[in-house]
């Protein structure tokens, strides 16, 4: 199962790196959200209070741009035909697709973050990779809640309109978790004084990536 | 026709389509329900009008709570339907049960608006604010929402056969969220204090007898209304769906699709 997922994920990153679809977009857009936010937030005083929170609905607004163009072009040009011709379980799909979707995502984000810590004049007090702990289970929640809301949406009228009304009001306690996390690292404190808060985001990835798994073949049904 | 779904030229389709449209409705609900669910509403007026006594604090809008509290736990009963419905469905592949699904999630949306309207208008007086990120209201609103995306996927989410099925997924997403919202709001609320303009309601300990019973009416009231209207709405998407039904075997019939 791990080679054929190796092997799927490999496809979609293949066929990323060759157009730069997904990429080009999110991070263009992830960089207008900062500038918006910037301009929101420049009359607040204490600036850094509302960090966490823009950082997380950047991401947020980036991924789902980003999700939406994960089924969308097979979706148009018949590629999911073939990936369901494939000899794998519908359930490899779906693993498949979230690790695709959680690098292009991390990606994104690495650029994201890097911009934040630049307008918003951040000093990571070494506390670097507790920051990327949180980025990374705060994203893979939302890739597996993606994944499966995304493969629905595709298929729907309303498409890509459909996406953000399913996604936000199910991802709300996960950003209030991960702005928290992201709170509490970048004002210098251990991650284990907010360590109910990062049991919170770890139950919503397995959840739902258990959920997930557990549907995607429903949702392929043609 | 339809638009929404291809036609399908199938033999096999056609017999579930007969096999559809014979299907008996009678799930009606009956005139004795329909009686009981009205005296109780009426009972319960008069319990949280008349009966219940003037809250010492908060005056005569606290009787809204009569209302108000009733009507969110219903929403809740909904949900809970709708988990249950859903997994029923993607198990057996059953139409009825997602039938139950459709008609839960309007009725329960309905209850839940009553619930958003009635809360920031006892708010106002009580609280000075029409709405405040209280744990309870904020779980409260995102779960109304939840019925709201629920009701969107539902009517543009494709084929009636797909729409059934990414129902039930939402419909088992959007349960297993409910704690998770609940843990987080609560958390969001403890670690970061506000001025306290919300007391704990205090159901059960703290409530004289007489506003308990009014508050027990009001929600057996409640739902025996949710039952009639749930009842009435599985009714009307019964006989919707019989009457598509009808009219994709006629269009075979015509040879318009075959």
């Amino acid at each position: 199962m791990w080679r054929k997922i190796f092997v799927l994920v490999q496809k979609d990153l293949l066929a990323e790196w060759t157009s730069k679809e997904i990429l080009s977009s999110t991070v263009f857009f992830s960089v207008l959200v900062l500038m918006v936010f910037n301009f929101a937030f420049e009359t607040v005083a204490d600036r850094m209070a509302a960090g966490p929170g823009i950082l997380w609905a950047t991401f947020l607004f980036a991924s789902i741009l980003g999700m939406n163009r994960l089924f969308l072009t097979e979706r148009e040009d018949g590629g999911i035909e073939g990936l369901m011709l494939c000899p794998v379980d519908r359930t490899t799909l779906y693993l498949a697709k979230w690790l695709s979707l959680l690098v292009i995502l991390s990606l994104t984000e690495i650029v994201t973050l890097a911009v934040f810590i630049v307008f918003f004049n951040i000093a990571l007090q070494g506390g670097l990779l507790a920051l990327i702990l949180v980025i990374v289970l705060g994203t893979a929640g939302l890739a597996a809640l993606g994944t499966t809301f995304a493969a629905m949406a595709v298929r729907t009228r309303t498409r890509e309109m459909m996406l953000p009304m399913l996604l936000i009001p199910i991802a709300v306690p996960l950003l209030m978790a991960a702005v928290k996390c992201t709170g509490a690292v970048l004002g210098g404190a251990t991650l284990t004084s907010v360590g109910s808060w990062i049991q919170l985001l770890v139950a919503f990835d397995v959840i739902f990536l258990a959920v997930g798994y557990m549907t995607f073949p429903t949702i392929l049904e043609e | 026709m339809a638009s929404t779904s291809p036609p399908d030229t199938t033999l096999d389709s056609l017999d579930a389509d007969l096999a559809r449209a014979d299907r008996p409705v009678s799930l009606a609900p009956s005139p004795a329900l329909i009686a009981v669910a009205a005296v109780a509403m009426v009972v319960s007026l008069y319990a949280a009008l008349l009966y219940a006594p003037t809250d010492s604090f908060q005056g005569n809008i606290q009787r809204m709570f009569y209302i108000h509290v009733p009507a969110a736990l219903t929403m809740y009963v909904a949900v809970t339907l709708i988990f249950f419905a859903s997994i029923l469905y993607l198990q057996k592949r059953d139409d009825r049960w997602d039938e139950v699904g459709a008609a839960a999630a309007e009725v329960g949306t309905l209850f839940g608006t009553v619930v958003m309207i009635t809360g920031p208008l006892w708010a106002r007086p009580v609280w000075g604010t029409w709405w405040t990120w209280d744990a309870r209201l904020t779980s409260t609103f995102i779960l109304w929402l939840i019925f709201i995306a629920y009701l969107m996927l539902r009517a543009y989410g494709g084929s009636p056969e797909q729409v059934a099925r990414y129902c039930a997924v939402l419909g088992i997403i959007g349960f297993l969220d409910l704690p998770i919202i609940h843990f987080s709001v609560v958390w969001w609320r403890t670690l970061h204090p506000q001025p306290v303009i919300m007391t704990e309601e205090g159901l059960g300990a703290n409530l004289p007898g007489s506003m308990l019973a009014a508050v027990a009416l009001g929600l057996l009231a409640a739902l025996l209304l949710f039952t009639v209207l749930f009842r009435s709405r599985l009714r009307v998407e019964r006989i919707s769906r019989q009457v598509l039904a009808m009219r994709r075997s006629l269009d075979l019939f015509d040879g318009e699709n075959l």
